[in-house]
């Protein structure tokens, strides 16, 4: 091929089309994504290894003691000891009973108690400054009385969770309904739609995004509420274990019951999620655009 | 006062006020106007004069302080389907796909869901975006949103059409587009329309006659008929001399209403 070339050879490789071009840009845009995966997950893996290497490393050389940190690969051993163990078929049966139940009273009394709020403002006008106040009150402090009304079991534990988690559902699930577009509540009206109607067409729709997150921190509120009873005074449950661990310097032991709370509270918003994931999908479109 | 048979919008001596901040504020005063069935009327107006409050006072959705106002006869209300309100902005709801939103207005009156599905269906292929009847807001343009937004006003057959500014929130080739596929649209329209904006080509362009709202409190300043033949088009009436001539004559008027603290 001579220098000057004006070939049809030569002119692809001079310019470009248009579909090689489109592939380009395509797989340029993959690479980078690629790329970018490879980095998030380096940095993960490699913080967690860190973490657990340097943990490992200072109990193993006793630079801390062992008794009081603890020692992950210790955790490790302790953690697959209990599986099929009576803290998983008692202990932690009856924890996640306790804040399922309070989860779902909660969730009940909050909604329902935000729903009147909007659909007759006059109550939450009168009432807000109540549920401040009650709101206010220190509810741990209530655990020994729920312990002296309702005793060591359950129901004081789920009596603690609905006392606050309640509020949590109650003041989210008031912000979600009062946050409608109003060229939508215009539109209501334009149509001429009853109260009711406007309720169940127009905001309670547009506030399923928001009470699906409030319902993810209600969940993980009603498992601290469970545990927290569990730890203050408890015949059974997660709770009660951790104060025997510790109780016994059993560090081990207390950090890996820690991780199966944690596994199993992981698992359960997981599957909220993907319960949820239709009523909330509209939310994902909009915020991507196109 | 006789009998208002044949008036699709009788206002007599219309007076509106409103609590604002600094106490009540009259914004409209004594506003006399009849518009017969069939009629296309457009009120243009300085911002803030109180045009877009007449046509809610029309459609039933802000309550006249004294006066007369009845629309086919009777005082206005929102739920009445024979009147259909087009908003400036489209106001679709995200979580519901275009042929939901059109199906929205006949909720509102009760359709069962079978026939609401078809209608809307209908509504949707006049706007042409049949094809997008399951596609969401976020998946629209501008102008596709403003056109699911008229379906939903045309999908329950209004006998008066009003319309709020309603190309106000597109970009202005889109606004010459969709007035284009308006005034296609009515051409198959037998209704009373009843337009309020501040374009004054829009109003010259869809109305048998302009109203030059004053300065607030706003009364009718002055009437033009449009005597320009009909279809029109968005694009080519603009140029004509008879359009050039009303544009300025109602911007003569326009212009007056305008006070210091406008501009």
């Amino acid at each position: 091929m001579s220098v000057v070339d004006f070939s049809q050879n030569a002119m692809d490789q001079f310019t470009m089309d248009e579909e090689s071009g489109k592939e380009q840009l395509l797989a340029g845009t993959r690479r980078l994504e690629r790329r970018q995966s490879i980095q998030k997950w380096l940095i993960r893996i490699g913080f967690v290894v860190l973490w657990l290497g340097s943990w490992q490393y200072v109990a193993a050389r006793r630079l801390l003691n062992p008794v009081f940190i603890g020692e992950p690969s210790g955790i490790w051993r302790s953690f697959v000891g209990m599986l099929g163990g009576s803290i998983v078929t008692t202990d932690l049966r009856i924890t996640l009973f306790e804040s399922i139940v309070g989860f779902i009273v909660s969730l009940a009394v909050g909604i329902a108690i935000a729903y009147s709020f909007v659909r007759f403002p006059v109550l939450e006008r009168a009432f807000r400054p109540i549920v401040t106040a009650v709101n206010s009150v220190p509810r741990i402090a209530l655990i020994p009385i729920f312990i002296i009304w309702f005793g060591f079991g359950p129901m004081s534990k789920i009596a603690n969770i609905v006392s606050f988690v309640t509020f949590t559902v109650l003041l989210g699930a008031i912000g979600a309904f009062t946050a409608s577009d109003r060229d939508h509540m215009l539109l209501a009206r334009v149509l001429g739609f009853s109260e009711r109607e406007r309720m169940w067409k127009f905001v309670i729709p547009n506030a399923v995004p928001a009470l699906a997150n409030i319902f993810e921190l209600a969940l993980i509120y009603s498992f601290l509420g469970a545990i927290t009873a569990e730890m203050l005074g408890g015949a059974q449950g997660v709770g009660v274990r951790l104060v025997l661990f510790a109780n016994q310097y059993q560090t081990n032991d207390y950090f890996a019951v820690l991780l199966l709370i944690v596994i199993v509270t992981v698992v359960i918003v997981q599957g909220m999620r993907l319960l949820l994931k239709r009523f909330v999908l509209w939310r994902e479109v909009e915020m991507r655009g196109e | 006062m006789g009998p208002s048979l044949g008036l699709a919008i009788d206002a007599e001596n219309v007076c509106l006020w409103l609590n604002g901040s600094k106490g009540p504020v009259e914004i409209l005063k004594k506003v006399n106007l009849r518009v017969r069935a069939g009629e296309y009327v457009a009120i243009v107006g300085p911002s803030g004069s109180g045009k877009t409050m007449f046509l809610s006072a029309v459609a039933g959705l802000e309550k006249i302080t004294s006066g007369g106002l009845k629309v086919f006869g009777k005082t206005p209300v929102p739920e009445d389907p024979k009147i259909g309100f087009a908003m400036s902005r489209d106001a679709l709801l995200p979580w519901r796909t275009a042929r939901g939103n059109v199906e929205l207005s006949l909720e509102a009156l009760g359709v069962p869901a079978s026939e609401r599905r078809m209608r809307a269906e209908q509504a949707l292929a006049q706007v042409d975006l049949l094809a997008y009847a399951d596609v969401y807001r976020a998946q629209l343009s501008q102008g596709m949103r403003q056109r699911v937004a008229l379906a939903r006003t045309l999908v329950t057959n209004p006998s008066l059409l009003l319309l709020d500014e309603p190309f106000a929130a597109l970009d202005a080739q889109t606004r010459i587009l969709m007035q284009e596929r308006l005034m296609k649209l009515l051409g198959s329209y037998e209704g009373t329309v009843f337009l309020v904006t501040h374009d004054i080509s829009e109003a010259i362009l869809l109305a048998d006659r302009v109203i030059v709202f004053s300065h607030r409190p706003a009364s009718i300043a002055k009437e033009i008929q449009i005597p320009l033949p009909r279809p029109r088009s968005a694009v080519h009436s603009r140029s004509t001399p008879e359009f050039q001539k009303i544009y300025e004559e109602i911007w003569s008027q326009l212009s007056r209403e305008f006070t210091a603290e406008d501009l």
